[in-house]
């Protein structure tokens, strides 16, 4: 007789738990999504040397704001959000002090003659457009078009209307096509 | 029958994000869960540091960009009305028909995105420092960049 499935203990619940004050809930949380929270911060041009930085301070704001967390939108959408707002705080900050250049250098071709610079060049070219987008757009097309995230989570991530969410979407991708094309 | 919105991206977009996310997985890997929980767990030992106080920007212009922000509206929907837009509509972008990309268009002509077109209008530099993801917080804006936002609405009023 096949033994029985251990249980999938749901992110809310985790999130629950360690509202309650149980501390390995919320590294389990950790555990889950790092890599993800992670990736999402480095498709928007965050620093590798950054990334660990970042990745702690959004966990820790998620946590410190739990009671704020909405079962609308998924945990990860909503850690996501959290680290989009810090990656932005960060460089507001930076750009006071003109340190971090908000918009990645281009690659250049002849540096790397194995045609792996064309997707350089491309990611390169994303980055820069999604640097050039409002900052509620640029949201909304990352959730949308990298997480897969669908507009009623998108907009309950955001406290937008779904409506809003998808004229966000639409003309995000319109002014990326047109740059990408440029 | 009313054009669908398709909602797959273009190729070189959708290349593009395939390309600038390979490159994030491989940032993401030298991220180790381990020593991210650890220190997580850490700081949240601690007492939370209070927030810091509020920016130092006049008060005088946060109500100055709050009434702008009021009195733009109301311009752009009485020019709406006089136009003959169907402004509740308008204002109201998910009351229209958002399956169609010739809607999605014309609403960044309406009211409800009037204030989107704003910000776009004040260089990117100073919306990507200012506005949060989920709200425009006008404490979070600092002198320069509430007078550009100020600017950008006078600019935009003058042509109504």
């Amino acid at each position: 007789m096949a033994a029985p499935a251990t249980p999938v203990v749901t992110d809310g619940e985790l999130l629950t738990r360690y509202l309650g004050g149980d501390e390995r809930s919320a590294a389990e949380l950790v555990a889950r999504h790092t890599v993800a929270l992670a990736r999402y911060l480095a498709v928007q041009g965050a620093p590798d040397e950054d990334l660990d930085d970042l990745v702690q301070e959004s966990f820790i704001r998620a946590f410190r704001g739990a009671h704020g967390y909405r079962s609308e939108a998924s945990f990860r959408t909503w850690l996501l959000t959290i680290g989009s707002n810090l990656l932005k705080d960060r460089r507001r900050q930076a750009a006071r002090r003109n340190v971090i250049r908000l918009v990645p250098e281009v690659a250049d071709p002849a540096v790397d003659p194995a045609g792996e610079a064309e997707a350089a060049i491309l990611a390169d070219r994303l980055q820069a457009g999604l640097g050039r987008l409002a900052p509620l757009q640029r949201e909304v097309f990352l959730l949308r078009a990298h997480e897969g995230a669908g507009y009623g989570e998108v907009a309950a991530a955001l406290g937008i209307s779904e409506g809003a969410a998808r004229v966000h979407y639409h003309h995000a991708v319109k002014r990326l096509k047109q740059w990408l094309s440029d | 029958m009313a054009e669908r919105l398709n909602d797959e991206l273009p190729e070189e977009l959708a290349r593009a994000l395939a390309a600038a996310d390979q490159r994030a997985a491989a940032s993401a890997q030298r991220v180790d869960p381990a020593a991210v929980a650890a220190a997580v767990s850490a700081a949240l030992r601690r007492p939370a540091v209070t927030a810091r106080p509020a920016s130092e920007v006049g008060w005088w212009l946060r109500v100055a960009a709050a009434a702008a922000l009021v009195v733009a509206g109301s311009i752009a929907v009485r020019a709406a009305l006089q136009s003959g837009a169907p402004v509740e509509a308008a204002a109201q972008p998910s009351a229209l028909p958002l399956h169609s990309a010739a809607v999605l268009d014309s609403v960044a002509d309406s009211a409800g995105a009037w204030v989107m077109a704003s910000l776009e209008a004040v260089p990117v530099s100073v919306v990507d420092s200012a506005v949060s993801g989920s709200a425009l917080l006008l404490e979070d804006l600092s002198e320069v960049e509430l007078r550009a936002l100020l600017q950008a609405m006078e600019s935009t009023e003058e042509s109504q």
